[in-house]
């Protein structure tokens, strides 16, 4: 047998051809890919990224939760957030943080959270509503109870 | 995590099984498929278990057996795409693989980053599912505490698929430690790449699947929401296995255990958000009419009662949910403006709707681009393909083509200041599709080949 024969019976192994459609497409996903990865680094390695308001709340009730016991519903007073308590971040991060003890805003109940950004606002809230300190757990954080007349 | 192995055995073997795990080619679809599926499934198991006081081992323990007979009895038939006979690799095969597996541990190590940053995930997260968690997990017999009046700007009606998983995994290793719902949003933001690119690879070719998955994992909008712990995520992912297995079913008619498959996939869509309950009929509709238009209907009668017979069982417990538990959905209700029919006579609300389906199409994908318009784009430039299976392209299409569609008319019925409504939720709705829509391009375009 030949060399040219024996070369002849070898089967070429198979070559894949790329469209060139695909290569465009191929080329616009890549693009896209590179783009959205520079744009997620710049993003992670921000200097400016904020704070994780979570974590800091969990940091801040901490003490408090601790205290209370498991099934009990609270009243909440805070100066945080406005008066809607409908979508009131400050409230529901409370409201997470103390679970699973509910919190009912208003002072229908015998103890109640305070949640606090100053102590000008805990005094004030204080006066207003008539509410003596139970006790304080620091950063704005304080159990409450409605003073004796 | 070393507390956390022995708790996501259970979970990950039934899974396993039932989606029928062979170590072949397709193993990682298959892997992935099923540790989805068990995760489901482990949180259905710990809400009956608290509903009925039976524990969750108990029940979980009997649904392994059960998944083991039916691996048992199906693990030697071989995997059919396996036996096919499969073309040659191309040149750019394996640069498009490596490329992917690099952003896919990218975006791991993104979201581990950002899983530390915000370790309670973002305000839904936090302000809903993870708030959920704690009320089934720290109030024990209480446990319906949860679903309080006085929670309800926390939606008591939204599904337990993400909180009862997590609550459940908290009572095992006994202590509710944040890392259990960051690890289930990871597994579900890098399972739905890693499920379209192996849906794509069978059907279409192993280079249009890597760019399919490299196409997901390019949107940092669908990486970053995985970190945010929110469950559009999750029914992202379980409406791209949906259609995804109604397609692989398409290609081998003869694996009936793909319509199951999606029928339970559907059911856990809906276990994961409200959403999903919109998408079971909008993938119904979708399957009917795609495969009526492709004069496939006969296919129906075997299908359908295959993919009810997946979808039954979770269906079921979600609407026991529902009747049992969940308050109405406040922006669904009547008000003083008149209920949802009142509302959807207002022929304005349609207008506004419009308006923000177009700049949320547009601004959707934080890309400075729209990435839908790059998947049109993306469509022109490799062309549509007059071969390609059209049963399972339409179907898919329909699918988002219908919730779309859905979603606006929800929209519309919807109660309160529909322009902030719009703004803060739109573009969550529209990740919810987006994995199907990828799926839906690369199932209609040409293959890689000349």
């Amino acid at each position: 047998m030949g060399k040219k024969e024996r070369k002849a019976r070898t089967p070429d192994p198979v070559r894949f051809a790329y469209s060139s459609h695909w290569k465009a497409g191929a080329v616009l996903v890549v693009a896209m890919v590179a783009f959205a990865g520079v744009a997620l680094i710049y993003q992670e390695s921000s200097p400016t990224r904020a704070e994780d308001t979570a974590s800091l709340n969990e940091v801040r009730f901490s003490e408090l939760r601790q205290a209370l016991p498991p099934r009990i519903t609270m009243g909440y007073v805070s100066d945080i957030g406005g008066a809607d308590f409908s979508n009131n971040a400050a409230y529901f991060l409370a409201q997470y943080a103390l679970a699973p003890v509910l919190l009912d805003p208003g002072i229908n109940h015998d103890l109640i959270v305070g949640n606090f950004s100053s102590p000008a606002a805990i005094e004030s809230a204080l006066h207003e509503k008539n509410l003596a300190v139970v006790r304080d757990f620091g950063n704005g954080v304080l159990l409450l109870r409605k003073a004796a007349n | 995590l070393i507390l956390l192995a022995p708790s996501l055995l259970l979970p990950i073997l039934t899974g396993l099984a039932i989606a029928n795990f062979r170590p072949c080619r397709h193993g990682w679809l298959r892997g992935v498929l099923g540790t989805a599926v068990g995760i489901g499934l482990a949180s259905l198991c710990y809400f009956l278990s608290l509903a009925t006081g039976i524990q969750e081992l108990v029940i979980e323990g009997l649904l392994l057996i059960g998944a083991g007979g039916w691996w048992v009895w199906r693990r030697k038939d071989p995997c059919l795409h396996c036996t096919a006979k499969d073309r040659p690799a191309g040149g750019y095969e394996r640069l498009l693989m490596t490329a992917f597996l690099l952003v896919l541990a990218g975006a791991a190590a993104v979201l581990v980053a950002e899983s530390a940053h915000t370790p309670h995930g973002n305000w839904d997260a936090w302000a809903i599912y993870n708030l959920r968690a704690r009320f089934l997990y720290r109030a024990g017999p209480n446990w319906r505490d949860a679903f309080s009046p006085l929670l309800l700007w926390s939606h008591p009606d939204y599904p337990l698929l993400v909180p009862a998983f997590v609550a459940r995994t908290w009572k095992h290793i006994g202590q509710d430690s944040t890392w259990v719902p960051a690890l289930t949003a990871l597994m579900f933001t890098l399972g739905a790449p890693v499920v379209l690119a192996a849906v794509v690879s069978i059907l279409r070719g192993r280079e249009q699947g890597w760019l399919a998955g490299l196409f997901l994992l390019g949107t940092p909008f669908f990486i970053m929401h995985g970190a945010a712990q929110y469950a559009d995520v999750e029914v992202a992912f379980f409406v791209l296995a949906t259609v995804s297995l109604l397609a692989l079913h398409d290609d081998r008619p003869a694996e009936r255990e793909f319509a199951v498959l999606a029928g339970l996939c559907a059911g856990l869509a809906a276990w994961s958000k409200n959403e999903g309950l919109l998408f079971i009929a909008v993938v119904v509709a979708a399957r009917v009419a795609a495969l009526l238009l492709t004069r496939q209907g006969s296919q129906l009668k075997h299908e359908l009662p295959m993919f009810a017979a997946g979808l039954a069982p979770i269906l079921a417990a979600v609407l026991y949910f529902r009747q049992t538990l969940a308050t109405t959905n406040y922006f669904l209700a009547a008000s003083v403006g008149g209920g949802p029919v009142t509302r959807a006579l207002d022929f304005s609300r349609y207008v506004i709707v419009a308006k923000g389906f177009l700049v949320h199409l547009w601004t959707f994908g934080d890309l400075y681009v729209s990435p839908f318009l790059l998947l049109g784009v993306f469509v022109l430039l490799v062309k549509p393909d007059a071969g390609a299976r059209r049963s399972s392209a339409f179907t898919s299409l329909f699918a988002v083509i219908l919730m779309l569609a859905g979603y606006s008319m929800v929209y519309v019925g919807t109660q309160g200041d529909l322009a902030w409504i719009l703004n803060t939720s739109l573009d969550r709705l529209l990740l919810q599709i987006w994995p199907l829509s990828i799926l839906s391009a690369f199932l209609a375009v040409r293959r890689a080949e000349a």
